[in-house]
């Protein structure tokens, strides 16, 4: 269920132009096609700009979809080199990364967001790939971390110590392939965690910028105009929740193939 | 003989698994007199614990009890009672020790409370009286200064008291037959030791029968009247304990004898013993054990022996009560000659 | 345990310091400051400007700034909001208790919620019920706070017209009304912002405490309580989830940073005057010690939640109470 879910909304990103009935950004009639209830022309409705509603959800699948992605895997890289860092260190090095890790969690990412994005203004999508990772990987690299340190009390890496491998190779060919099933399950989790998390900075006007069009830049379209036109909110809203739990859920079955037992980790 | 207290006629539990279902228990029957202790040994896998938690049907999904099985328990039919009756038996009229003791108590409830709980779900008493009964339990099994222990958590326990404080619980409401599932497995050997005299104690002083589960050979011999042996979901053989260790009938039961330790050691018991039991989603035809047997021959590999009457009140599931030269020329069991890397 | 909860105390202060530093960095390596950003002054000429500037002491360099803000800090002076035009204190004295509010009525809601779906579950896991509600857990899961919000306003305010769409209290009746319409009032304002904020997290507990349920309903001593004649209900509440109930405040806890973001967004929403909104136009103002204050202050309810977390968890585990 959840995986063809999966299927159509990445299908409906990449064949976006072929699927859109409309040109996403064409406004044709500001004053008499704007704010149209769905119908059979528009089956999302148009916007206050007489915009089709459906073109611009199928477009802004597109952007959502590929930031979410690009995202959640540079969050994972980060996280992963982080937190094998400070276990291979030991010692100070990784006390004092750890304390600042803990500073880091425990700021309210959403307030971080905030502080950064708005500091610095008007971000390009790149830009916003790269501050969304850079506060996202704080989980991740506690979870690499601790796996690393306990794969490294494993016999096999006792014994391969043992044996003289040289200690980089058993890290890098023993421990770190091991310890990535965690950094799997976290990314997965972690797209969904992005779609919801785009949707919420572009809809505080933060995120993406018009005229490109995310979900999320729609939903602040529809924010302005919820009494009398509540489609242009609630359908990219349904796309974001079916994109969003079909990730989860993904997420889910892939830590439940790594440990069928359930040691569930919060991500 | 009057009817037994507890009688178990053609029981089957059944678990359901991917390679099929799994008959863990494969038509048992026996019976556990009243103000006896009837020992119930095999290796880990002959279906001896399933046994147990069928008694209180404590088996969950996929496990399930055959309908056709019977067990009789004080004039009633346990396998088709409500859910409301089966509790007023479970720790009532019958109750259960466990192996471990540790992991059979809750962490976070004190040993008095754990104790009480059983006076409180069983009578009508109040808190007071409840916790009163639970100290008055913890002198009974021997606990030192219970006014101050039945705060405690388990643990806080040593493995010895914890397994007092456990048959503490189980014995709360006098039962008539306590299941002690391997009860001293867990434990050092000198606490082992303590426990079955207690148990012994106990029986004598509250007149209950026990039915005890255990793969060591050496406690039934210590505590129990009567002895059944189980392989493969089966019983293959049942004596008085004096008449089984005299004149022990089944093969397998002569490799138990042989490897039970002479002085209490634990370690490499049942190694004597080649090959392990099969997996119980396969039973073999014929006779279970045939690939194990330095007796066997090709009877034993088309016929599924019964229980040939050996002595009076002793029984065994071979085919050498009807072939009984056949003992003359014991051969190097199909399992030891093909070796160890052949799991069969 | 008292050392170590000397130890927790002192970790925590110093994360909050930390989050101080990287706050003031952020804030003072983004382009602009208070003062170009302030409506009021931007009629200002460049010199009087200067002069604003000097007479805050913004034109001295950061190392400075910062000594001197800690300096002021230690004397329990947050500084001077530049966008409030009042003490950052008694900006923040009015915001925090309506934060904690909203965040308390949600943490309590989520938890019981949570709690009680994923017990309806693990009565009879994955039969229909379990089933269903896996699914809607996880759809509730994955909503954005926002999104719910928005959804919540058109459906239950717009829609229904049933219930009031900001603020935390009648505007303009709230004074006249008599003590039990009063707490109405405050309770008919309070349920869209808690609803918005409680049902994501009800849904992460639900998924976890469901979990955590099943783990513990296969132990031995589940076995045991059931020997014992205990009821199937009662070996479920009182077995079972008392010794799964600890993962679970261990998990609130890990989720207040989180939920903290949950309820800035919920207050912009739902114009709620509580630390979120106040952070979120302190940023925009570079409102620079209104904003190293918030996350302060968010900071310390994080260390804090997540101390008063580990002390019920250590309080529902004998374990770890006695040593």
């Amino acid at each position: 269920m959840s995986a063809a879910v999966l299927v159509v909304i990445v299908l409906a990103a990449l064949l976006a132009p072929l699927l859109a009935p409309y040109d996403p950004s064409a406004q044709p009639d500001i004053v008499a096609l704007a704010q149209r209830p769905p119908s059979g022309a528009h089956p999302f409705g148009t916007d206050p700009l007489s915009r089709d509603v459906l073109s611009r959800v199928v477009h802004g699948g597109r952007i959502s979809i590929s930031i979410a992605l690009l995202a959640a895997l540079l969050s994972a890289s980060i996280g992963t080199a982080y937190g094998a860092v400070a276990a291979f260190a030991g010692g100070v090095t990784d006390a004092v990364m750890m304390r600042v890790l803990d500073a880091l969690i425990a700021i309210p990412r959403l307030l971080l967001l905030l502080l950064v994005v708005a500091l610095w203004g008007a971000v390009s999508v790149p830009t916003l790939i790269v501050i969304i990772a850079a506060t996202g990987w704080f989980t991740t690299s506690r979870l690499v971390r601790a796996r690393v340190l306990a794969l490294s009390r494993d016999d096999f890496v006792v014994a391969a110590d043992a044996l003289g491998v040289p200690r980089r190779r058993v890290l890098w060919r023993h421990v770190m392939p091991n310890a990535l099933s965690p950094v799997i399950v976290a990314a997965t989790l972690g797209v969904a965690n992005v779609i919801a998390l785009e949707a919420t900075l572009s809809y505080l006007g933060l995120g993406v910028r018009p005229p490109s069009a995310s979900w999320g830049t729609i939903l602040q379209d529809g924010g302005d105009c919820m009494a009398a036109c509540w489609w242009v909110t609630a359908f990219p809203g349904i796309a974001i929740v079916a994109a969003a739990t079909a990730f989860n859920a993904l997420g889910d079955s892939v830590r439940d193939a790594f440990d069928p037992r359930g040691e569930h980790v919060v991500a | 003989m009057s009817e037994p207290l507890l009688s178990i006629t053609q029981l089957r539990t059944t678990f359901a698994t991917d390679a099929g279902p799994a008959r863990a228990v494969d038509g048992v029957s026996f019976g556990v007199p009243r103000g006896e202790t009837v020992g119930l040994v095999g290796e880990s896998g002959c279906g001896k614990s399933v046994t147990a938690l069928s008694i209180l049907r404590l088996i969950d999904p996929p496990g399930r009890i055959e309908p056709s099985s019977s067990i009789r328990f004080e004039g009633r039919e346990l396998v088709t009672l409500g859910e409301g009756e089966l509790r007023e038996v479970r720790g009532n009229r019958v109750a259960m020790i466990w192996q471990e003791p540790l992991s059979a108590l809750n962490p976070v409830m004190t040993i008095g409370a754990q104790i009480a709980e059983v006076a409180r779900v069983h009578s009508k008493v109040s808190r007071r009286e409840a916790r009163e009964r639970a100290i008055e339990m913890l002198r009974l099994v021997g606990i030192p200064a219970p006014e101050r222990r039945v705060d405690e958590y388990p643990h806080q326990l040593s493995g010895g008291m914890r397994q007092r404080a456990v048959i503490a619980m189980a014995l709360v409401m006098n039962p008539a037959l306590l299941i002690a599932d391997e009860p001293t497995t867990a434990l050092d050997v000198t606490i082992q030791a303590q426990i079955l005299e207690l148990l012994r104690d106990l029986q004598s002083r509250l007149g209950m029968s026990i039915l005890l589960i255990t793969h060591d050979l050496g406690v039934v011999a210590e505590t129990a009247s009567r002895v059944l042996v189980m392989y493969a979901g089966e019983i293959v053989e049942e004596a008085p304990v004096a008449e089984l260790f005299r004149a022990p009938h089944h093969p397998y039961t002569e490799g138990l004898m042989r490897a039970m330790p002479r002085v209490g050691g634990t370690s490499e018991r049942l190694t004597v013993i080649p090959g392990s039991v099969p997996p119980p989603t396969a039973w073999p035809s014929g006779c279970r054990f045939r690939d194990r047997c330095p007796y066997a021959w090709e009877r034993c590999e088309r016929e599924h022996p019964p229980l040939y009457q050996v002595g009076e009140r002793h029984v065994s599931r071979c085919h050498l009560a009807v072939e009984p030269e056949r003992r003359q020329h014991p051969h190097v069991p199909l399992a030891a000659a093909v070796g160890a890397e052949s799991g069969r | 345990m008292r050392r170590l909860l000397a130890a927790r105390v002192a970790q925590g202060a110093l994360v909050v310091a930390l989050v101080a530093v990287i706050t003031f960095v952020l804030v003072h390596l983004a382009p602009g400051d208070p003062i170009d950003r302030s409506l009021e002054t931007s009629l200002l000429s460049p010199e009087a400007r200067a002069t604003l500037r000097r007479a805050y002491g913004l034109d001295r360099p950061l190392a400075e700034q910062f000594a001197r803000w800690i300096a002021n800090f230690a004397r329990g002076d947050f500084g001077w909001s530049f966008s409030q035009h009042r003490p950052v204190r008694s900006a923040l004295a009015s915001a925090i208790p309506n934060t904690l509010f909203l965040m308390g009525a949600a943490i309590v809601a989520s938890f019981a919620l949570g709690v009680a779906v994923a017990v309806l579950q693990a009565a009879r896991p994955r039969r229909a019920l379990d089933r269903v509600a896996g699914g809607t857990l996880l759809v509730l899961y994955s909503i954005p706070t926002v999104w719910l919000g928005l959804m919540l306003i058109v459906v239950f305010a717009q829609t229904l017209g049933v219930l009031p769409v900001s603020g935390i209290v009648d505007p303009v009746l709230h004074p006249y009304m008599s003590l039990w319409g009063r707490t109405l009032d405050r309770l008919r304002h309070l349920a869209l912002p808690v609803a918005t904020l409680a049902l994501g997290t009800a849904a992460s507990v639900a998924r976890y405490q469901r979990s955590a349920l099943l783990d513990v309903l296969a132990e031995d001593f589940i076995r045991t309580a059931r020997a014992k004649g205990v009821r199937a209900r009662a070996v479920l509440l009182g077995h079972a989830l008392r010794n799964a109930l600890a993962p679970t405040i261990t998990l609130l806890g890990l989720a207040l940073p989180a939920l903290f973001g949950g309820a800035v967004l919920v207050e912009t929403i739902f114009a709620w005057p509580g630390m979120g909104l106040l952070a979120t136009s302190a940023v925009s103002a570079r409102d620079y010690p209104l904003v190293i204050a918030c996350a302060m202050i968010g900071a310390t309810m994080v260390v804090v939640g997540n101390l008063v977390a580990d002390l019920l968890t250590a309080a529902a585990n004998p374990r770890l109470r006695s040593s």
